[in-house]
């Protein structure tokens, strides 16, 4: 991970510093297993050297973006480069302090705790992804703001105060504005130092596809990152939804054209079938149809 | 040729996503022979955009402009920038030789089939045919000397700046036709003709020519001419003038006016029954069907219509001029109503293993080993909501027409968008009569278009045209019902209210207050009513008597979307 930063042209001096927090703060144990291997690297040299600083300096990072801006990549890369095991919580409307902190539950013929994910990652310094924060009511987070602060603690009624390990880091995500989501109150906004993920660039697009698919020819990579930057025009034109503006359909259609499958087909697939709205689809149809041969065979695609 | 909104919507799109950029009109549009959008000729005309820029091609267009032989003029230059943005576009679009190549192969298909033709259209087609056995490749060793060496001067390089491409046009259309541009058309003998595949006008002098006219293998449309004339129905419209004496020409009168009714003639009588009452004594009601058919009528409700057409194309001429803010704020709405309904739920309290212990059920979990022992509280479905939407076309709007079209449409889109079903309407009142006109009912989803015939005049009874739209969304399934008004709050209706003995105007706070009484009434009866503001300043406290804090008022487009957004995630919220 440290080697990718370094090709990347992350700043020596911060890779440094990470290898140093690693050394202090090496995962053992079970929670090796915890330590995530990610799939899909994160591309970008700025956003990386600002989210390694932060999280460097003790911040909590929240990492603001529209869909398909790799928030989730980079909290799953930032856990891997520093070393720490990590817990996701995905937030919806119902994720109360229960959920995030534990809960009681009824074992052994007695009540006891039930941890939740907060709590573990307070305990042994992990880093814990809070995937959509915005979904979740302000009410209901309000319990994070003594965890998240310069407290540092999680105190359980009825099962005592612990302090935050010195490792503990909280990445949070979320896209404004998106279907289900509320606005985050100041007070919790004020725990985090907020990234602006940009969109993905269309040269990072295509290193990252030709690292997921080695074979694919450079100059279909470049026609696939297009196409997708097509979809994200056209989405920013206010005439599509985003739920065609699909990165990880794109690899999963580019994954189906390498398992065989006729190339519009699978971005049928992938991407067109992600809306179910039939003028939507069509709209996307004719974007891919008004860049991508009608046909598109493996040997095409694959070299 | 009639073309379907979806499909101009479409062409846009695929000229947009062409010229990558989605902030202007298209001047021009493709479709094909049965009016679906033409995936190549679009893609071509915003590869010229992309490539040359807008000003030099609206330039080269406007020369010729007005010309007798504008029709073959405009499609040869058209081949012209095709061969250019071909060249320059295929090497980044892998989709665009296949796309050339069926388009070729289709026009060589149909010009074999083609009678004999002569003129003008005799020679498009020659330089078609052979442009196209070009692209596919083909012999052309059969093209008259002439011809070729029209089509090698035709076919531009893809390599040209737009300025040189387009005065490199100009030079060909004066070498070969001998046109200048801003001079009189040359005296050439007439040209009859038939118009098969290109020209929709057989007319040697073309002054005005359709807006939707033939084109290649299929239809072009163009937006941006001046005096093109318009493929759009007319439209209905009112006037504050009565120009009827008797019950029976005034009925004739507001129905000509309004064009065709909604309803028979009992169910119309069945809702004047239920809602002239009270207030609204002695008032006629008339619900229009606001699909833009009426009878055919001369005269001053003619030139009504006339006026009325007009600004429904500066509706939407407004409207797309700011299209980019205005789709991203249905965008934003959208979201904002689909954050509320997935939000704002019904809690309900529920068993379960882990969560807030009931004590009263420990025994369960020693006894009968059920850990079940525990509360957590889920939130349910409210169930489904309706809305009606209902804009004041009174008079009093007459500055803002474009404006409240706009936000009328962006709310029933991002509505639609949502899933829930809306029903537009709007109200004025004329004569005595109120008049509701449908522009679509609940299911109708792909006629928000229609809400931009929005015209305003005559006066604006509210209560009553709230009272009716109240009884009708009674009937409704939907467990609840919202109406959103977009008014100026300013009711005034020449119909007096009964006091007693004597009466009152329906107008000033008399009218202010017979209203608030009848938004109270709804929402006794589980209706919630917003009002989205469109008035002025000096008519705020008559917004805030009828409405409450249930108003907006918008200042801004670009705070359109939040303000409307929290305007109805406050009314969902307490559904």
């Amino acid at each position: 991970m440290l080697d990718f930063l370094k090709n990347e042209g992350v700043s020596p001096k911060i890779i440094a510093e990470i290898e140093r927090f690693r050394a202090k703060w090496p995962a053992e144990g079970p929670l090796k297993g915890r330590v995530p291997e990610p799939r899909y690297l994160y591309y970008g040299k700025d956003i990386w050297e600002e989210a390694a600083t932060a999280l460097l300096c003790g911040e909590n990072l929240l990492l603001s973006g529209p869909k398909a801006t790799g928030k989730n990549v980079l909290a799953e890369n930032l856990a891997a480069a520093f070393g720490r095991p990590s817990w996701d919580v995905s937030f919806y409307i119902n994720t109360d302090a229960a959920t995030l902190l534990g809960t009681d539950t009824f074992a052994n013929g007695e009540v006891s705790l039930r941890k939740g994910p907060i709590y573990q990652c307070a305990e042994v310094g992990g880093f814990g992804v809070l995937d959509e924060i915005n979904m979740a009511k302000n009410e209901s987070l309000a319990v994070l703001h003594a965890t998240m602060d310069f407290r540092r603690c999680i105190d359980m009624p009825g099962y005592g105060r612990i302090a935050l390990h010195q490792a503990a880091r909280f990445i949070a995500t979320m896209n404004y504005g998106y279907a289900g989501t509320r606005e985050l109150n100041e007070a919790l906004a004020s725990r985090f130092v907020v990234i602006d993920m940009p969109a993905i660039a269309a040269g990072d697009l295509v290193k990252l596809m030709l690292r997921e698919f080695p074979s694919l020819k450079h100059g279909w990579a470049e026609q696939f990152a297009s196409l997708f930057q097509d979809i994200q025009r056209k989405c920013n034109g206010g005439e599509l939804s985003t739920k065609a503006l699909d990165l990880r359909g794109l690899l999963a259609a580019v994954r189906l054209m390498q398992a065989g499958l006729e190339g519009n087909r699978a971005l049928e697939l992938g991407i067109v079938n992600k809306s179910f709205d039939d003028f939507e689809r069509q709209l996307v149809l004719d974007v891919i149809r008004a860049r991508l041969p009608e046909t598109v065979s493996f040997t095409d695609v694959f070299g | 040729m009639e073309i379907l909104d979806s499909e101009k919507r479409r062409a846009r799109n695929i000229i947009w996503n062409a010229a990558g950029e989605y902030g202007f009109e298209p001047d021009f549009k493709a479709y094909d022979h049965d009016g679906r959008a033409e995936l190549y000729w679009n893609s071509i005309a915003g590869a010229v955009r992309k490539n040359y820029g807008e000003a030099p091609v609206r330039e080269l267009f406007a020369a010729i402009h007005g010309h007798s032989r504008e029709p073959l003029f405009e499609q040869l230059l058209w081949l012209g920038l095709e061969n250019a943005a071909f060249s320059r576009e295929s090497p980044r679009r892998p989709a665009l030789p296949a796309l050339r190549q069926r388009y070729a192969r289709a026009v060589l298909l149909a010009n074999g089939r083609a009678v004999s033709l002569e003129g003008d259209e005799d020679l498009l087609r020659r330089l078609e045919d052979g442009h196209f056995r070009r692209a596919l490749g083909e012999d052309t060793s059969g093209l008259m000397a002439r011809d070729r060496e029209m089509l090698d001067a035709l076919e531009f390089p893809g390599d040209l700046a737009g300025e040189v491409l387009r005065d490199r046009a100009l030079a060909f259309l004066e070498r070969y036709f001998h046109f200048v541009p801003g001079g009189d058309p040359p005296p050439e003998k007439p040209r009859f003709l038939p118009s098969i595949f290109f020209f929709g006008t057989g007319k040697s002098k073309v002054k005005r020519m359709p807006a939707i006219r033939s084109f290649g293998r299929g239809y072009g449309e163009h937006t941006g001419e001046e005096g093109s004339a318009s493929p759009s129905p007319e439209r209905r419209h009112i006037s504050d003038r009565t120009a009827a004496e008797t019950e029976a020409d005034l009925a004739k009168f507001v129905r000509e006016f309004f064009g065709a009714p909604l309803y028979g003639q009992q169910r119309l009588a069945a809702l004047e029954e239920a809602a002239c009452t009270g207030d609204h004594k002695g008032c006629r009601l008339y619900c229009a069907n606001g699909d833009g058919t009426w009878e055919n009528v001369k005269g001053y409700v003619g030139a009504q219509r006339k006026a009325a057409l007009k600004q429904m194309e500066q509706n939407k001429a407004l409207y797309e001029a700011d299209g980019l803010r205005h789709r991203a704020s249905i965008i934003r709405l959208t979201a904002r109503i689909r954050n509320a309904m997935t939000a704002y739920l019904q809690p309900a309290v529920v068993r379960a293993s882990a969560g807030s212990l009931d004590a009263g059920r420990i025994w369960r979990g020693v006894y009968l080993e059920d850990n079940k022992v525990f509360t957590r509280i889920q939130n349910t479905d409210p169930g489904r909501l309706s809305v009606d939407l209902l804009l004041d076309c009174s008079h009093s709007q007459a500055g803002r027409q474009a404006a409240v079209a706009a936000q009328g449409y962006m709310i029933a889109e991002s509505l639609t968008r949502c899933q829930i079903p809306v029903r537009v309407s709007s109200f004025c009142s004329l004569s005595g009569y109120t008049v509701l006109t449908r522009y679509r009912d609940y299911l109708e989803t792909d006629k928000n278009q229609r809400i931009f015939h929005y015209f305003a005049a005559g006066c604006n009874r509210d209560g009553l045209a709230l009272r009716v739209l109240g009884q009708e969304a009674e009937e409704g399934p939907w467990e609840h019902k919202m109406i959103i008004l977009l008014s100026d709050a300013k009711p005034n209706d020449v119909v007096k209210m009964p006091r007693g003995a004597s009466f009152a105007d329906y107008a000033g706070e008399e009218g202010v207050q017979s209203t608030a009484m009848e938004v109270r009434s709804l929402i006794r009866r589980g209706i919630s009513v917003i009002c989205v503001f469109t008035g002025e300043d000096e008519d705020l406290p008559s917004a805030r008597t009828i409405y409450g804090r249930d108003f907006a008022r918008i200042r801004s487009l670009d705070q359109f979307a939040d303000t409307v957004g929290t305007l109805i995630q406050n009314q969902i919220r307490s559904l």
